[in-house]
């Protein structure tokens, strides 16, 4: 890797090193606080505070909040009821911005007259967004209108965003609390929101509009151009859903290059900067949970997992697009040099470079944000593997707002289960005892992706509708499509994009695979929450398995990689392994 | 059972309605006050004029061919774009097309021989690699300083300048690294240009 590249993921590593831990206090300190009229269900992390930062701002909203909504929010649900909640909010919330999309032809705030969406692309588009997929089969700029942009998709990201949330800390109220119940998903849903993503989505949406990213209401400008032409010149409330898009681990841009636009992300800096919108939040949401178990160290060694996944993603992929693409003649220029980035271009923006573009794409990935800013279909066969690992290895590097933590918790069990095989012990996590019932279930939520993934994957292969819109030919086209269902499957939404996805097939296909994905390991992270909720917690022993040091965190590198690779291992060697052997 | 999801759903209805009108119209229409009043050029597009007309975005690549679509040498040309019939910004994208694709091989080739006629280069001078490649917004404003370098003799000759004056003015619009690392060195076509109109 080049200078410049090493400085980018240095300053990226810094600056989430520096913040990260500070926010994560901040989030303990938010949820762990009595909510308005009661003691909140926390885990045993210490006494609850009286008083969370901002209560002075904050809480007469939340108040007011609880009063509509008619919540206590002293009342805590057990798991049951909390699944329901959520599945039920999203199911309305999906009906609602199905309609809008719908509608959105006859409703006003549409100046660059989108018509209304047709049916299969609602469905796709509605269900992607409140899954937090943001797989957009739809063209950004002339298929969608502003208002759908901000009072759908927007409030979808949002609340998609604060949905994640809103498991973890049940999951973790279950995994380390002495009470059977879990927490309340309307005040955990209204405090991610009012305390967390809405006033950071205001700066983040206002810095990114002073380095130039765009946010207005005019529709198209028509420009002459200095040759003697016409350009339309977009605009839209870009910079608003920006912030959100990052900030809530969601992806989906109001423009079809999502951060490739220019007018989306305008800068070197607004790169690195979107970057960190991403990826800050969900390592301090793993900083909070070791606060909020009153164990710092279990969630170092989580952090430490998912940055050393991080860093393995990214050098791979900076790496091989400085290198450039090895199919292209010698007199194109792909080596750097003082006047020349270099590397491999097609699809990425000069002002990113090879390096910059890398960092920022594949960055993402590990989250389920998979907020590109340049094109993965023309990424080298490794950088494009380097993407597709980290969306294969789970999303929990660090993964997405909660779903990040509670997946890579659900892996922390799967690991203590074949550690204390290997030695003979019952496995216990955080003093409580894994058995029979857990591991069913953790075994259900490990599978639950592959199994959708590789069913329709394949079974797009071989069928017409399936093989017909793929644009690339060969090994980068079987990609294509195993990519989609895996992108969409774990709630990233990235693509190869050449593949024409606004199909019958696709578009239901791939809405029925993020239902599922997203869905299916909620429900079963909950479900183990319950189980493990009010459970006896044993006091460690010297027998018990240390999962707050080094050993485990190797161990658990282990196992995720076994558990993703293996699995996915034939269709890596069919599509980018074979694709770089062979070229 | 079922007094639990309605209960759920009625909570549900009414936080969506809330959702609709706090995050949906508060949120943006907030950030739009804001930015009206302290970012308005950046907000608005960082559009250009010139005499009064709006001849594009600062942050927008825009093609400088004839009606025909014959790059005109006068202009620095921006490189290939896949948005539209390139450079449609009502219509942004990228080739997506993959390394190894022949499709992506003939047209770099093209690309190559293109580029070295048009500015009389040696038939095997090395050539950059941003100028063979359609970028992933395929509106991308900049150029390489090589790709820059390389064209201002056929601009100079084109315009009857002298190549030193061409190639201050091309370091002039040159944006260097920003905190030098950020981002990568870059000529922004369009304000070069603009600039060389202004000359005469």
């Amino acid at each position: 890797m080049n200078v410049t590249g090493w400085e980018q993921l240095l300053f990226v590593c810094a600056v989430t090193a520096l913040l990260a831990p500070p926010l994560g206090r901040y989030l303990a300190a938010t949820f762990s606080s009595y909510p308005p009229g009661g003691r909140p269900p926390v885990p045993p992390g210490g006494e609850p505070d009286e008083r969370a930062p901002g209560d002075r701002v904050f809480l007469p909203v939340e108040r007011l909040a609880y009063r509509v909504l008619r919540v206590d929010p002293r009342g805590s649900m057990t798991w049951p009821v909390y699944t329901i909640a959520v599945l039920v909010f999203g199911l309305l919330s999906t009906l609602l911005l199905y309609l809008i999309l719908r509608l959105q032809g006859v409703l006003p705030v549409n100046p660059t007259h989108a018509p209304g969406m047709a049916p299969k692309l609602a469905f796709n588009t509605a269900i992607s967004f409140i899954t937090g997929t943001n797989w957009q089969a739809y063209e950004g700029e002339t298929q969608a209108s502003y208002l759908a942009d901000m009072a759908g998709l927007v409030v979808a990201q949002f609340t998609a965003a604060a949905v994640g949330l809103a498991v973890a800390l049940a999951v973790i109220r279950g995994i380390a609390g002495s009470s059977r119940r879990i927490g309340n998903f309307w005040v955990d849903l209204v405090r991610s929101v009012v305390r967390v993503f809405l006033p950071l989505s205001v700066l983040g949406a206002l810095v990114m509009i002073s380095q130039g990213a765009v946010q207005n209401f005019s529709g198209f400008r028509t420009a002459s151009t200095l040759a003697g032409g016409t350009q339309l010149i977009p605009g839209g409330p870009v910079a608003s859903m920006e912030a959100i898009k990052l900030l809530g681990t969601n992806g989906g841009s109001l423009y079809g290059v999502g951060g490739a636009h220019p007018f989306e992300n305008p800068t070197g800096f607004t790169n690195l900067f979107d970057l960190l919108l991403v990826i800050v939040l969900p390592f301090a949401i793993v900083f909070m949970f070791g606060r909020l178990i009153g164990r710092r160290k279990q969630a170092l060694v989580l952090v430490a997992v998912m940055a050393v996944l991080f860093l393995a993603h990214t050098t791979i992929a900076m790496q091989a697009e400085l290198h450039g693409n090895s199919q292209l003649p010698a007199s194109v220029q792909q080596i750097a040099t003082a006047t020349n980035p270099g590397g491999n271009m097609e699809g990425k923006e000069v002002r990113f470079g090879p390096s910059g573009s890398a960092l920022m794409t594949v960055g993402t990935m590990g989250t389920t944000a998979g907020a590109t800013d340049s094109a993965l279909d023309s990424y080298t066969p490794v950088g494009g593997t380097a993407a597709f690992a980290a969306i294969l290895l789970g999303e929990i590097s660090p993964g997405g707002d909660g779903g990040g933590l509670y997946g890579i918790l659900v892996l922390a069990l799967l690991s203590v289960f074949i550690a204390g095989l290997m030695v003979g012990r019952t496995p216990e996590f955080l003093g409580k005892k894994i058995r029979a019932p857990q591991m069913k279930l953790v075994v259900a939520y490990v599978l639950t992706i592959p199994v959708v993934v590789l069913i329709f994957g394949s079974i797009s292969l071989v069928i017409g509708p399936g093989t017909r819109s793929i644009l690339n030919p060969g090994m980068h086209g079987l990609t294509e499509v195993t990519y989609a269902y895996a992108s969409v499957a774990q709630t990233n939404g990235s693509a190869f994009a050449g593949l024409s996805a606004n199909t019958t097939w696709y578009d239901i296909t791939l809405a029925l695979t993020m239902l599922i994905g997203r869905f299916g390991p909620i429900v079963l992270a909950l479900a183990i929450a319950g189980s493990l909720a009010g459970a006896r917690v044993h006091a460690r022993t010297r027998a018990t398995l240390d999962t707050a040091g080094l050993t485990f965190a190797g161990f658990l590198v282990g196992v995720i990689v076994i558990v993703g690779g293996l699995i996915y291992f034939p269709m890596l060697i069919l599509g980018p392994i074979g694709e770089r052997v062979t070229g | 059972m079922r007094s639990v999801v309605l209960r759920q759903a009625t909570v549900s209805v009414v936080v969506l309605v809330l959702a609709t009108v706090i995050l949906g119209f508060g949120y943006p229409l907030v950030v739009t006050g804001i930015s009206d009043v302290f970012f308005r050029n950046q907000a608005n597009g960082s559009l250009v004029y010139s005499g009064g007309r709006l001849v594009g975005s600062s942050l927008l690549g825009q093609s400088f061919t004839d009606a025909k679509g014959n790059p005109l040498p006068r202009y620095f040309q921006p490189r290939p774009s896949a948005a539209g019939t390139g450079y449609d910004a009502s219509s942004s994208g990228a080739s997506n097309l993959g390394p190894s694709n022949p499709v992506l091989i003939a047209a770099v080739a093209a690309r190559e021989k293109a580029y070295r006629a048009f500015n009389h280069m040696a038939a095997n001078a090395p050539v950059p690699v941003d100028a063979m490649t359609a970028s992933g917004s395929g509106l991308d404003p900049d150029i390489s300083l090589q790709n820059a370098l390389d064209q201002a003799p056929r601009v100079a000759e084109a315009r009857h300048l002298n190549l030193a004056q061409v190639i201050t003015l091309l370091h002039q619009h040159t944006t260097p690294a920003e905190w030098g690392f950020l981002s990568e060195p870059a000529v922004n076509v369009l304000q070069l240009n603009l600039a060389l109109d202004g000359l005469r």
